[in-house]
């Protein structure tokens, strides 16, 4: 087992450590990450979850540096990709990360693609910007391939964004993000707008091309059925911060988990159970604008006590299972 | 025998397209008993909405009846249709939309009644009624003068609630009312829609695409593709033994956070949806069906194949 640790630890890809971001609005500061910890390893694939405002698409903007200019601010901490701290590096170097060796999914594909550029042409502007030394039938050929692997006809790539469905649209979105091979894909809540059927062929889909190019994938979403299904690992995001990290057979098994982590396990209606009522998280998220001394959920916590409200809970670890939590203790051995 | 609080025969709705008649809803018969709730479940595009839109007359109908309380209400005038307004409402999906940004919370709740009930309530009856509601609905009285836009979502759609329930309706069509909050929200949602049900003694058709929430509220449970129903019937039933093939895969592709669930088989249907434009005449999963035989792509017909259990299959035939 420790061997296994040694080796996944050499593969880290991305390792952003107790980063913070703020954004400076006219009415008030809000602390949208407060010492955020994730590592994501090469060719695995992680789930993000948590809810709106957590600070899961602010972490993806924050890697990318794609923050909103004078706005959003890095106040602390680093972002290491693949050895270099992303957040001393110059722009160019950003320019040659981006859509190359890192790309991103936005959650809605409608408004990720150009309404009035056809569908091949966009996924082309890839290759354009990133492998200009590439032949004009070599990046027609690459577009090909990659609108089958997506199973789209090819035949289809001179049609414009409307004349495809929803589900389609978003597979194209995966094709363009997928073209340059990159090492890290930030998907973004990518089948939130997809029906069932859909979204399982989505994912199928990815789990397949991550396979051909041990591409790493962050999974941003909200839907915990889809982590557990999809997913190697997941993350849980509260209040700007991860709360709970492991294997997803680790996470899933409930043996274990931070108190947020089992309220999200308990308000999702689920296939088997009778019950008659759903059992929601008491209270509201807690106010970004103002940042606790404790643990941010303290105030909706059913375990809640008194060192809670004052003192950061530190990690507690198991196996690579880690809860930010008071209720657990690190064992002594 | 009693009569289901609504009912639908043969009610079509299609859009005329410059392509040719998209074809929203087809032929869909269903029944609504009183304080029962019918969830009706689909992917995008495949007509739910508009089939609940339809049935409150809040778009044409191209041909069939609605009726409510066994009365055809499709003949009905503006006047009487403003009548029956008191008894049918509906919650949309988007709290963010739906709601007037200029109107105050107490604005917007009371304005139901003012519009179907005129000037016959006075104004301590109304604030009674007003913030009646609003306390059902888990709304703070103290929120009485604020606008939409301080208000999270699940507020928000807590003052859509609270402006169909005023009134006091019998029936709502819920379209999606929960699938733009996120799930702790939800949970308080559903939670509330099954309570004021319980009290009030309401009929729900719930439109959504999730299948875990249409299983946590409904009675019945009809399955839509493409604007025909497929399968009808009641959900332990339904969830227990689907029968047509689209309603097997649907259920096969929920994802669980069950691990033991993992491994289960699957079923995909091939290829991509058709266009609902001039439709080819039969079954409309036919092009997908892995069991597709000559028949499918000849005649479409609901049939019992169990009591209470309606599928639009031939292999049951």
């Amino acid at each position: 087992m420790a061997q296994d640790i040694k080796l996944n630890l050499e593969e880290i890809l991305l390792d952003i450590s107790d980063l913070h971001v703020q954004y400076n609005t006219d009415d008030a500061t809000i602390f949208a990450l407060n010492g955020f910890n994730l590592q994501v390893r090469r060719g695995e694939k992680l789930g993000l979850v948590g809810e709106t405002g957590a600070g899961k698409t602010t972490m993806a903007l924050s890697v990318l540096r794609l923050l909103p200019d004078k706005i959003g601010k890095v106040t602390a901490g680093r972002i290491l990709y693949g050895g270099d701290d992303l957040l001393e590096q110059t722009e160019a170097y950003m320019l040659g990360l981006r859509g190359r060796r890192i790309s991103m999914i936005f959650q809605d594909p409608m408004t990720s693609l150009n309404p009035i550029v056809a569908v091949g042409d966009q996924i082309m502007e890839v290759l354009d910007l990133h492998a200009p030394y590439m032949s004009r039938y070599e990046k027609n050929e690459r577009v090909d391939r990659i609108l089958s692997m997506v199973g789209i006809p090819p035949a289809r790539k001179m049609e414009f964004p409307y004349q495809f469905s929803g589900g389609m649209k978003q597979r194209i979105v995966i094709a363009m993000a997928l073209i340059a091979e990159p090492e890290l894909l930030l998907a973004d809540e990518p089948t939130t707008a997809l029906d069932v059927t859909m979204q399982a062929q989505i994912l199928d889909m990815m789990s397949r091309l991550k396979q051909e190019f041990n591409t790493s994938v962050v999974l941003i979403t909200h839907d915990l059925g889809v982590v557990a299904e999809f997913c190697d690992r997941v993350a849980v995001v509260y209040a700007g911060k991860v709360v709970e990290q492991g294997a997803v057979e680790q996470v899933f098994a409930r043996v274990r988990n931070h108190p947020y982590t089992v309220g999200l396990l308990n308000c999702i209606p689920d296939l088997e159970s009778t019950a008659a009522r759903l059992i929601p998280i008491p209270g509201q998220m807690a106010d970004p604008t103002r940042l606790s001394p404790g643990c941010a959920f303290a105030d909706r916590c059913v375990h809640c006590m008194d060192i809670c409200r004052r003192k950061p809970p530190k990690m507690y670890e198991q196996d690579g299972h880690w809860i930010l939590c008071h209720l657990f203790k690190e064992r002594e051995d | 025998m009693t009569i289901p609080l609504v009912e639908t025969v043969g009610l079509n709705k299609f859009f005329k397209t410059p392509g040719g008649m998209l074809h929203a809803v087809e032929n869909i018969n269903l029944k609504i008993p009183a304080r029962k709730t019918l969830g009706v479940v689909g992917e995008s595009g495949c007509g739910k909405s508009t089939l609940g839109r339809a049935i409150l007359r809040l778009t044409p109908v191209t041909s069939g009846e609605v009726l409510f309380e066994g009365k055809n209400i499709l003949h009905y005038s503006r006047d009487d249709m403003k009548h029956m307004y008191r008894n049918m409402q509906m919650i949309f999906q988007d709290p963010y939309s739906a709601l007037d940004p200029r109107m105050t919370l107490y604005n917007l709740i009371s304005e139901p009644i003012r519009e179907l009930y005129g000037d016959s309530l006075c104004q301590t009856e109304m604030d009674e009624r007003v913030h009646l509601i609003m306390e059902l609905c888990g709304l703070p009285r103290s929120y009485a003068n604020s606008y939409p836009h301080e208000l999270d979502g699940g507020r928000r759609q807590r003052v859509g609630l609270a402006r169909a329930m005023v009134i006091e309706p019998k029936f709502v069509v819920c379209d999606e009312p929960v699938s733009a909050l996120d799930v702790s929200v939800q949970a308080q949602i559903l939670n509330l829609l099954m309570d004021l049900q319980e009290q009030r003694g309401l009929s729900y058709m719930f439109i959504t695409h999730d299948l875990c929430v249409v299983r946590h509220i409904s009675d019945d449970i009809m399955v839509m593709y493409m604007g025909q129903a497929v399968e009808c019937a009641r959900k332990e039933e339904l969830f227990r033994h689907p029968l047509h093939p689209y309603t097997k895969a649907l259920l096969s592709a929920i994802p669980s956070t069950n691990l033991s669930r993992r491994n289960r088989i699957r079923y995909m249907p091939k290829g991509e949806v058709s266009s609902p434009i001039n439709p080819a005449p039969g079954c409309r999963f036919a092009p997908r069906c892995p069991y597709v035989s000559k028949k499918c792509k000849a005649e479409y017909q609901l049939k019992e194949v169990d009591t209470g259990h309606y599928v639009a299959c031939h292999m049951y035939d």
